[in-house]
């Protein structure tokens, strides 16, 4: 056992084949320990988002190795990386990407029916995620209804409520203002100190730096320098 | 349940093609139950019309009388046959048929006609020919016939003539009787009315020497559709030398022709399943496009791959029922009231077949499990695969893909 919530041995990914052939990633070695709250920043292109869909299992590199808490992803089936997302980690995605037809309390709740737990105790969690990221009074509205900001906490209320072990979010900043951008990572930071949750963000925004523990910097599909914080 | 209710909410997502779809649903559903349901109450009063005409339910007859129809091959002892068979369930009538073909003559005309002995007071119950005697009466006296109205124009007979038919016996020697004329019918149907006397079984038996023989055992039942389920019960009273035939045999042109129907209707309905069915297919691929991030969200989240298809399925699913509802509402509204009067065959321009066919005056629909069951299961069938066609790429693409996908 070891310390590691992800270990990545030089991966690489390449999108496509021949001339097209794009090296997204370049062989990249890393470790992510657990309670920390890591940004992976770099220019557009560089390969932020491949390197975090290959974290969570959403797809697998061309070589190397992603080992997630001791267990090398590839040799996980697609139902198994489907379980592994529910209970061990929460996604949050640029473009909120939350079920329109459902209130922000269902769509919360959506997470805990897939782990199989029982109405009663799904709606309880539920409200108290909510109303930890300040939406108590939202949890019954759709996402139509919400503005971005609630929206994307909303998003990160669902990844929470299944208290992973790993929060990864691709530029969830995105489409949110500064002031909002604050709350957001104030709230990535109290859920990190609090529960020790580990956290995963590729952002651009200096803004969101600024809350992190240690900065990875890519470029060109290779990891630059690590920058404690 | 949750995904139920995901399921329910995403269908009104987009309500217009929600309901589109399953007007379309409903339209098939009605439109075929209507079409069947007719076509189910048409045929037992065709064949109840075609057989009362002619051949009966079922025949008891000598093996080799519908090969080769002779007067020698007769049935024998049918007065002590009859009341055997009316002791039998599901039997409503026996009535016994003597039949020769014979030369009819007045004056110095003649022509050939079918020539049937039947017992007045029994072959009501078993044929409708009392009941389309136009002119005169069915039978005044034991010395009489009812002739076809071709027959009698041909003939320059009128009620009250006496004729002079001419046959054959048992022996082969010539026989003749001389009835006078008590009626006259029209049935409509040509063959008949140009060809067919009857007259009093014992007057033509007496005179072909054939005593309480007769070449049809007529027996009429009380579920004509299903034919051999009486066969059963009154095969064991059957004689050695005859066989039991029923109307299928005895009428292949009308059996046949409820085949045809059957497959051309068949034919027709299929063909607008299909269409509605492919138009569904259409508008389920067209939304698999739009829905492609959220499938990869779902996955994201942890939701596993068949759990997504159950999803799209229920959603399917409840799209199916709530088009069949609307279809049986529809259906229920259009066949209620027509279940009691029913539609004249004049109203659809067939009361020129009629005559012909043996048609019924009109014709009531008829709801069967079938009817009832048939279009909706072929169009949810339909649609189940259209969803899974429609998924398939979902499941093709990479989750990475389906995540990036911008409509
Ligand atoms: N499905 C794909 N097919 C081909 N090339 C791809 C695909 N996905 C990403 N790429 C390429 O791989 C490289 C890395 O992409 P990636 O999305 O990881 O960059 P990023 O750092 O997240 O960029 P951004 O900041 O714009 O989100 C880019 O050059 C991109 O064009
Ligand atoms: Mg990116």
């Amino acid at each position: 056992m070891t310390n590691d919530v992800v270990q990545l041995r030089s991966v690489t990914r390449v999108y496509g084949q021949g001339n097209v052939a794009v090296n997204a990633l370049q062989g990249i070695s890393a470790e992510i320990n657990k309670g920390e709250f890591v940004c992976v920043v770099g220019p557009s292109g560089c390969g932020k988002s491949t390197m975090l869909h290959l974290i969570g299992g959403l797809d697998s590199p061309t070589s190397g190795t992603v080992i997630v808490e001791d267990q090398d992803l590839s040799t996980f089936t697609n139902n198994e990386l489907s379980d592994l997302r529910l209970r061990r980690m929460g996604f949050v995605f640029q473009a909120f990407n939350l079920i329109p037809v459902l209130s922000a309390c269902e769509n919360v709740e959506f997470v805990l029916q897939l782990q199989g737990i029982g109405k009663n105790e799904r709606d309880t969690r539920a409200r108290e995620v909510l109303d930890s990221v300040g939406l108590a009074d939202a949890a019954d509205r759709r996402p139509g209804e919400l503005s971005g900001g609630q929206q994307q906490r909303v998003a990160v209320a669902r990844a929470l409520v299944g208290n992973p072990l790993l929060l990864i979010a691709d530029e969830p900043s995105a489409n949110l203002d500064s002031t909002t951008t604050r709350e957001l990572c104030e709230l990535l930071q109290s859920i990190n100190r609090k529960h020790g949750t580990t956290i995963l963000i590729a952002t651009h925004d200096s803004l969101v730096m600024n809350y992190s523990t240690r900065t990875i910097q890519l470029e060109d599909g290779k990891i630059q320098q690590e920058n404690p914080a | 349940m949750l995904s139920v209710k995901v399921a329910w909410r995403n269908l009104w997502r987009n309500r217009r093609r929600t309901l589109l779809t399953a007007g379309a649903v409903g339209f098939a559903v009605l439109l075929v139950q209507l079409g069947m349901s007719f076509q189910a109450g048409s045929y037992e009063p065709m064949v109840e019309v075609s057989t009362r005409f002619a051949s009966g339910h079922l025949q008891i007859q000598h093996v080799d009388y519908k090969d080769d129809p002779r007067t020698e091959r007769f049935v024998s002892n049918t007065t002590e046959l009859r009341s055997h068979l009316l002791d039998l369930p599901g039997i409503n009538a026996v009535s016994n048929r003597t039949e020769s073909f014979g030369l009819v003559n007045k004056d110095e005309r003649s022509y050939g006609a079918l020539v049937v002995g039947v017992d007045p007071q029994i072959d009501p119950s078993a044929s409708h020919f009392s009941d389309q005697v136009t002119q005169g009466t069915y039978f005044d006296s034991p010395n009489s016939a009812i002739i076809g109205s071709a027959l009698a124009r041909n003939l320059r007979v009128s009620v009250g003539d006496e004729i002079v038919i001419l046959s054959t016996d048992v022996d082969g020697s010539v026989a003749f009787i001389a009835p006078s004329v008590s009626g006259i019918f029209e049935t409509g149907n040509d063959a008949l009315d140009r060809s067919l006397v009857q007259v009093p079984r014992s007057l033509i038996n007496d005179a072909l020497m054939l005593e309480d023989s007769a070449h049809r055992v007529v027996i009429m039942i009380d579920q004509p559709m299903l034919p051999e389920q009486s066969s059963e019960v009154i095969t064991p009273l059957v004689p050695s030398t005859a066989s039991l035939l029923d109307w299928r045999e005895l009428m292949p042109e009308i059996s046949q022709s409820i085949r045809l129907d059957k497959i051309s209707n068949g034919i027709v309905y299929g063909t607008l399943t299909v269409i509605v069915v492919l138009s569904i297919a259409n508008t389920f691929v067209m939304t698999m496009f739009e829905r492609t991030r959220e499938f990869g969200t779902l996955r994201a989240v942890g939701m596993h791959n068949r759990s997504i298809f159950g999803m799209f399925i229920t959603e399917t699913i409840l799209m199916w029922m709530l088009g069949v509802a609307i279809g049986y509402l529809l259906s229920t509204c259009a066949l209620l009231p027509l279940i009691n009067i029913g539609i004249g065959m004049d109203s659809m321009g067939m009361d020129q077949f009629a005559g012909l066919l043996f048609l019924p005056d009109r014709i009531y629909p008829a709801v069967d499990l079938k009817v009832v069951l048939v279009a909706p299961i072929s169009i949810g069938v339909g649609m189940v695969l259209s969803t899974m066609l429609a998924s398939i790429r979902l499941y093709r693409l990479s989750l990475v893909d389906a995540l990036r996908y911008r409509e």
